[in-house]
């Protein structure tokens, strides 16, 4: 397990925190400080596994106890005999720092909270694309990155996708009763990969559970900063 | 133990614990195959029976540990020791997690008592990443069983644990506690281990424990990158370093057990020293008494209404925010005290403690009067803490020493006793080494015991300076000790009492004190600490002083305080001119008058804008902490004169069960409280019952409820039904990231708060 680095995309943050457009001159000064102290505090960890795709009534990893239920994920990995489960994380120093803040100014804590979910989506950017690298040279085509909780894959998978990575004693993420990832801002996803070519879907809200609820579209934007 | 039972053929997603039930002959046979190759100790493969692990299984955690401490017994025929092994509970405790103290207690005393009944010979508590978890294990091993204790966590390279926390701190807090041996396993091989058992090794006398891995693994088959020869050579640094316990962790089997076998026969333990110095420790952070360090005294409600207030409405933010700006301004301790008349002190004591380790990295100093108060204290704080205070008077000693030692503590004595503060230096002595061979009795360690000569008023005796000064020299060189006192009384009754207070403190650092209490957002006080660090070589190349006093840190962005209407520092979001703004605007208006005339329009027109979308959420964010700065300003103003609090009426806001997400909760609650509203503020992770039970004790009309995951919403559900259950008539608004105008009707909410504006309108709504 090696050290990543991240970066913090400040306009992202900025949607995040429900901006909209682009921060102006105090709100962007601002949210570059917090990114600042969100990159330095961020100790970025993350472990990846490659797994054989059984097939029964649903999908599941072989050697491990992770089912995958659900149509989208199906449809995803219709072609792939193998796929790439991954759980990245920015690590437990920042829930110290954004606790910290919230005492002392809460708005700025905001900003750090989204500057945090940046850092860790931007890790994961980081990561599909080593893993793009890596098996696209050996003949594969891989299918877009997929985390429990996109189109009917439920999220409470979420803790099966940990036990299958032994994410508790390699990076130090746990999955608490109620299923969320502790520390907070971590992530799991998925990627398949096949010999043959791979549509994507690009991102898109066609197949997001929330785009009836979607606060970002409410305000007239994705939350990957289109207008809509 | 992993590694052979998934050679034996553990399926995938068994818990292995559960293995021994189905093939004790095989538990067994690994057993014996580790004792031929030369253990002493093997350990139980008990790891990850806990309740939490178990849950559903169809198996007891009395059954799975009493098999597998059979099947080790059976192996071992009393040739070695049978270990009772425990892990982590697999589920993270509180702040970052939902894990409550008393729940981890509970799942770790049922394994321990288990384990002791069983007849395991000894406790491994091993793998563990936090700190606070491990402690728990500790005390119920302590509370629990008369077995002795191993105790060992994982850290990175960094010498760090994934949740943070620092070996030193490790070893300085869990020596505390009294157990028997500590050290290091997993996560790294041996070579990388070294470095840390060493800083670990510097701070405890305790005997080492080294169990490494077998390398690191490989990332894509997992297999151990060093062979059991390579094992073996990298461990017998081990002999060197004086480490008494070694041992294999992952990837490594009964052959790495032999070969360090062979290898050590031949090597000699070398003996270790350890320093003596006096250290005081958070999880992340380790404190060392060489040099001044200030306590920060400004938690502490005595003649501060304004806190009284906040302690009473079970306002922790007040109190937290107290704890982090002395910390900012450079305290390296804080002293805690929540004594008010009529409150639960031991409560709020281990309310405030938890709050505080969440916040702020410092080692707390406990202060009460009452022993429960202490207990709570200690308790709850995970690190080595120090206890204020004990006097000369036998029943103290008595009562609050056995608590220091039981949890590690440091204490401090005050040099009085029933008789009440002698007049005279040498009197004072007396009942320092009368406090000081109390604790030594006791087995608290000289180097733990502080001592408070107290400061007396000078203008009331004019010679009590002189005296204070002279016992606390008598004390530092007679005794050793090191010494606290409590600066700022010295000038009661005094005109320019700064002067006066910065003075003696100088005056009392040269003659010996180590600990002064002062309040360190008071620069003239600090500054007298840097100029004294500097002047006595404390400060090599005068580095610290140079760096505070040319880099202003500014890391919250705030304008400088200028002349505007409030209207336009709200709008814009500027606290520095909220604040001033308003304590102009007390001397021509009431502090009502400003709050309903000025605050609340200013806010409103925010709002407004808001959902014209000219502003968004960051924007309204801002002008609501501007606000808030003024809304400080004249709470206390109203305070002051002996007025009651601004209260428009109560709300709760809470995080539901299960879920840890605070962040916009908060906001919430701090753009309501903008408008004058009581906030009840339940905090995250909030059972239905609290919430119901609160509504009802507090008369509230209006709740909040906050869930921001899919797999919350249920908890939300079931509180809104709870507080209708109860037939308390109140309101109740819901929001939160994942939530829907329709899923707030059919839950039964009354209203659907898509943010905090509407949440004011709701507001306005039920309670005007």
């Amino acid at each position: 397990m090696e050290k990543r680095n991240i970066s913090v995309d400040i306009s992202e943050a900025y949607r995040y925190m429900g901006g909209i457009g682009a921060p102006d001159g105090s709100m962007r000064s601002e949210l570059i400080g917090a990114a600042e102290l969100i990159e330095k505090s961020a100790l970025p960890r993350a472990v990846i596994k490659l797994c054989e795709i059984e097939r029964d009534d649903f999908l599941s990893l072989k050697g491990t106890c992770l089912n995958l239920p659900g149509t989208s994920i199906e449809a995803l990995l219709c072609d792939c005999p193998l796929c790439v489960i991954f759980c990245a994380t920015v690590g437990n120093d920042i829930e110290a720092l954004i606790r910290k803040w919230q005492i002392k100014d809460i708005s700025f804590a905001a900003m750090l909270d989204s500057c945090a979910s940046s850092a860790v989506e931007k890790l994961c950017d980081g990561i599909e694309a080593e893993v793009k690298g890596e098996y696209e040279a050996q003949g594969y085509c891989l299918t877009n990155r997929f985390s429990p909780g996109y189109g009917d894959l439920p999220i409470c998978v979420q803790r099966d996708f940990c036990a299958a990575l032994d994410t508790s004693r390699k990076i130090g993420v746990s999955v608490s009763d109620s299923g969320i990832m502790i520390p907070r801002k971590s992530v799991t996803a998925i990627i398949g990969l096949s010999k043959k070519p791979q549509k994507h879907f690009g991102t898109d809200c066609r197949d997001c559970e929330l785009k009836g609820s979607c606060k970002f579209r409410e305000n007239g934007v994705t939350c990957y900063g289109e207008i809509i | 133990m992993g590694t052979m039972l998934q050679r034996s053929g553990l399926p995938a997603g068994m818990p292995p614990e559960l293995f021994t039930l189905e093939h004790p002959d095989i538990l067994e046979n690994i057993h014996k195959s580790y004792i031929e190759a030369g253990s002493q100790i093997v350990y139980a493969n008990t790891f990850g029976a806990n309740a939490h692990k178990l849950a559903g299984c169809g198996h007891t955690v009395g059954e799975v540990i009493s098999a597998s401490v059979a099947a080790a017994m059976r192996a071992t025929e009393g040739r070695v020791s049978v270990a009772l092994d425990i892990g982590p509970i697999g589920e993270m405790l509180e702040p970052s997690g939902t894990l409550k103290f008393e729940s981890a207690y509970e799942l770790f005393r049922e394994m321990l008592v288990a384990g002791e009944k069983a007849g395991a010979e000894l406790i491994a508590l091993e793998t563990f990443t936090d700190l606070a978890e491990l402690r728990i294990a500790v005390l119920a091993a302590k509370e629990n069983t008369s077995l002795p204790i191993f105790a060992t966590m994982s850290f990175e390279e960094t010498g760090r644990t994934f949740t943070g926390a620092l070996a030193e701190c490790f070893a300085e807090t869990v020596t505390g506690l009294g157990v028997d041996a500590i050290g290091v396993n997993c996560s790294l091989g041996p070579k990388h281990l070294m470095p840390i058992i060493r800083r670990i090794g510097a701070i405890t006398p305790l005997p080492l424990i080294v169990k490494a891995n077998a390398g690191l693994p490989d990332a894509s088959d997992g297999h151990y990158s060093i062979s059991a020869e390579e094992f073996a050579a990298e461990m017998s640094e081990c002999a060197e370093i004086g480490v008494k316990f070694i041992g294999g962790c992952c990837g490594t089997d009964p052959a790495y057990i032999k070969a360090l076998c062979d290898i050590m026969l031949t090597s000699k333990c070398a003996s270790r020293t350890v320093s003596e110095k006096t250290r005081l420790c958070s999880i992340t952070k380790l404190t060392t008494v060489d040099e001044v360090r200030v306590i920060g005294e400004r938690i502490n409600p005595t003649g501060k209404k304004r806190f009284q207030q906040a302690l009473r409405e079970n306002d922790f933010d007040y109190v937290l925010s107290q704890g982090v700006s002395q910390a900012d301004a450079g305290a390296d301790i804080l002293d805690v005290n929540v004594g008010v008349p009529c409150l639960d002190e031991a409560l709020l004591m281990a309310k405030c403690v938890n709050g505080l380790q969440a916040t702020v990295d410092l080692p707390l100093q406990i202060d009460s009067n009452a022993p429960e108060a202490i207990a709570a204290g200690l308790r709850a704080f995970c690190g080595k803490a120090v206890v204020n205070s004990v006097n000369g008077e036998k029943e103290k000693l008595d009562k609050i020493l056995p608590l220091a030692k039981k949890y590690g503590a440091a204490v401090v004595g005050l040099t009085m006793d029933e008789h009440g503060i002698p007049e005279t230096a040498e009197e004072r002595f007396e009942i320092a080494k009368r406090i000081l061979s109390a604790c030594e009795s006791i087995g608290i360690p000289k180097r733990d015991v502080f001592i408070d000569c107290l400061t007396l008023t000078v203008s009331a005796s004019p010679d009590s300076a002189n005296e204070t000064l002279k016992a606390v020299r008598m004390v530092k060189e007679k005794l050793g000790l090191h010494t606290v006192l409590g600066v700022s009384n010295i000038s009661f009754g005094l005109p320019n009492r700064e002067l006066i207070n910065s003075a003696f403190l100088t005056l009392a650092m040269e003659n010996g004190l180590d600990l002064p209490i002062i309040n360190p957002n008071a620069s003239s006080m600090t500054d007298a600490v840097s100029a004294f660090k500097l002047l006595r070589g404390f400060d090599p190349g005068c580095q610290s002083f140079v760096e505070c006093f040319t880099n202003v840190m500014s890391t919250s962005p705030s304008a400088s305080a200028a002349v505007g209407d409030i209207l336009d520092a709200v709008s814009k979001g500027l606290k520095a001119e909220a604040k001033s703004i308003t304590k102009d605007l007390l001397t021509t208006k009431t502090e009502l008058e400003i709050i309903n005339e000025l605050l609340i329009p200013a806010l409103d027109a925010v709002g407004e804008r808001y959902e014209r979308g000219e502003v968004f959420l960051p924007q309204l964010m801002r002008s609501a902490d501007a606000a808030c700065e003024a809304f400080e300003v004249l709470k206390s103003s109203i305070l002051s004169k002996g007025g009651s609090s601004v209260s428009k009426g109560k709300i709760i806001v809470a995080t539901v069960k299960g879920d840890i997400h605070d962040i916009g909760k908060n906001i919430v609650k701090t753009i309501l409280a903008n408008y004058g509203y009581q906030l009840i503020d339940l905090g995250r992770d909030v059972s239905p019952e609290t919430v119901v039970k609160t509504a009802i004790r507090e008369e509230v009309r209006l709740v909040g409820l906050s869930a921001l995951m899919t797999t919350t919403l249920p908890a939300m559900a079931e509180t809104v039904k709870a507080i209708r259950k109860s037939g308390h008539e109140c309101k109740i608004m819901v929001g939160g990231a994942v939530l829907t105008g329709e899923y707030a009707e059919k839950i039964g909410a009354d209203f659907y708060a898509k943010d905090a504006k509407k949440a004011v309108d709701i507001a306005k709504i039920v309670l005007g």
